[in-house]
């Protein structure tokens, strides 16, 4: 008995142990966020002053001001289109060309070569993006920006929904052909609504990747009207230097639409995320 | 009119466009990249045709040295903690862990949002006067530690990488979860019943049983860490001249900034040859490996 409850003991510190590491590294993980938030809603004094607690008195107007300030309106709404265009674009043309690549040809080569793009980091873009888009004309455009994005997202998106279409069996194609269905019918009205899932999940990644770029914004943009959000962050550190409410209500607003969609969409957005890991 | 559209023509609309936009503005970027690399140009004047010039001149460079060595050491850094910490975490979760879920939620948490915000997020943190850093310091006693973390030369290039590194531990716990849970149940429960403890467990059975997600996951490591741009460009611009620059920030100034677009080609030419490289060697190393 004395060893059993012993063992008993030893299992629960060991319960215990591992409750403690993982809600320590929670803390870690969310402390920070929790703590702009908070921050968001203080003045300077409160910040300096009472950096822990919460704030004495709330002040919302941080939020009205960093809204309407430093293009954070127009940079939100810049982000917002850009990336739901892009989404739409990218999910229209990829699940098309694989159905094409899934369907039809089956094609290795083409296979292939839709896979490289996985390995090109973005920097080697940079220099020929400006100069293709200074000769179509579409220089300091959103425009460029939702082709550029759709196009580095293609390498996985293709791979996502090659992987949903093969799992529709071939029998369904043959049974709405013989029915009189074209191949567009086929493909909008009957393979697509049955590849949702896939559309899903390369939508949420796509669209994740396009708000939180950098690199292609600050390089295709110049005009301040046209920043993206994340644009927008960069130059907030300079405009709002001595006034941390204002920054931390300016981040609030740049994290939050991510946010809300990964509490929402968390299945999409794991399984894009993942996806490239688990399947292959 | 529809039906005047051929099957082959309709094939053809379809896989069309997505080709189109892939190779125009994917593929040949990347070979007009290294052309580029090969010329003198400061994207107005002709190019001039100087062969391996920039490759020399970058050889020579000792900020592009600089900057490759701050890559990897931010790929080692990464490499040990983001793998280490993802697999305990998801081993911790996978033993039969209440709100397991919930967790996973909260780790992952980070990986979802802009670099760019996490940069911004922590040098408010590394801030002098309002740094939350240094105030936790002190509330646990170590006031001594106290520093001007993105000012301090000896702290400043691991206060860069900091943010980029707790960032991502989410995605590796994430991934290594999902694999764990691929193990079929019957091998964990028969070795335990052989009396293997938690540990022996983890390391005779459930380890070898990730071997192919570890390669995935180191190989995400290495292309994440020597794409490494918007925390450093953010918190610090890459400055005090390059100390805190990796070669993608390296790879833009000298391009953006500089206008010199035959340097920074190169430079990134060199960022796709070491991706490569390291990838390939190291499935060459792990292939090598499964054949014993």
């Amino acid at each position: 008995m004395k060893s059993y409850s012993g063992r008993l003991l030893k299992y629960e510190m060991e319960a215990a142990l591992k409750y403690l590491l993982l809600g320590l590294v929670a803390v870690i993980a969310l402390y920070p966020f929790l703590w702009v938030v908070i921050s968001s809603l203080k003045d300077n004094n409160e910040i300096f002053g009472n950096s822990f607690g919460l704030p004495h008195i709330v002040r919302w107007g941080n939020f009205m001001e960093a809204w309407s300030g430093a293009k954070v309106e127009s940079s939100f709404f810049n982000s917002i289109i850009v990336c739901l265009v892009t989404v739409a674009f990218l999910a229209v043309i990829t699940s098309m060309g694989s159905y094409v690549l899934t369907r039809v040809t089956k094609s290795r080569i083409l296979s292939t070569y839709f896979l490289l793009g996985l390995m090109i980091p973005i920097h080697a873009l940079l220099i020929p993006s400006v100069l293709i888009f200074k000769v179509l004309h579409l220089q300091d455009s959103l425009f460029s920006l939702v082709i550029v994005y759709t196009a580095v997202n293609i390498s996985f998106s293709m791979f996502i929904m090659n992987g949903f279409l093969q799992k529709i069996p071939k029998e369904i194609d043959e049974a709405a052909t013989i029915d009189g269905c074209g191949t567009c019918r086929l493909f909008f009205y009957i393979l697509l609504p049955m590849a949702k899932p896939g559309i899903a999940t390369i939508a949420t990644l796509a669209f994740l990747n396009s708000w939180n770029d950098l690199l292609l914004s600050l390089v295709l943009i110049s005009t301040p009207a046209k920043r993206t959000l994340s644009l927008a962050i960069s130059v907030l550190k300079g405009s709002y230097m001595t006034r941390y409410g204002l920054l931390c209500a300016g981040f609030v607003i740049s994290i939050a639409p991510v946010v809300l969609m990964y509490l929402v969409f968390q299945k999409q957005v794991i399984a894009g995320m993942t996806a490239g890991a688990i399947k292959s | 009119m529809k039906s005047k559209l051929t099957r082959p023509v309709i094939l053809a609309l379809f896989i069309l466009p997505v080709f189109m936009v892939y190779s125009i503005f994917l593929m040949i970027p990347l070979v007009q990249t290294g052309y580029y690399s090969l010329t003198s140009w400061n994207g107005i004047s002709q190019k001039v045709f100087i062969g391996f010039d920039n490759f020399n001149a970058l050889m020579k460079n000792n900020d592009y040295w600089i900057t490759f060595f701050n890559t990897m050491k931010l790929t080692a850094v990464s490499l040990l903690i983001q793998i280490t910490v993802g697999l305990l975490l998801a081993y911790l979760l996978y033993q039969k862990t209440k709100g397991a879920k919930i967790f996973r939620t909260i780790f992952f948490l980070p990986v979802v949002i802009a670099p760019v915000a996490i940069g911004l997020m922590f040098s408010l943190f590394y801030n002098s006067q309002i740094g939350i850093f240094n105030k936790i310091l002190t509330v646990l006693g170590l006031g001594m530690f106290q520093t001007h973390w993105l000012s301090n030369i000896n702290t400043l290039l691991y206060a860069v990488m900091a943010p980029q590194v707790w960032q991502y531990i989410g995605l590796y716990v994430t991934i290594f979860l999902g694999a764990m849970q691929t193990i079929p149940v019957e091998t964990i429960e028969s070795t335990q019943i052989d009396g293997a403890g938690k540990t022996r467990t983890f390391f005779n059975v459930v380890l070898p049983q990730l071997s192919g997600f570890m390669n995935i996951c180191i190989v995400l490591c290495l292309t994440g860490s020597l794409k490494a741009f918007d925390h450093s460009w953010i918190m610090t611009g890459g400055g005090p001249g390059v100390r805190s620059a990796y070669l993608g920030v390296f790879m833009y100034k000298t391009a953006f900034t500089n206008s010199d677009f035959g340097l920074g080609s190169a430079i990134t030419i060199t960022i796709v040859i070491i991706s490569l490289l390291m990838t390939g060697l190291f499935n060459q190393f792990t292939a090598g490996e499964h054949d014993n």
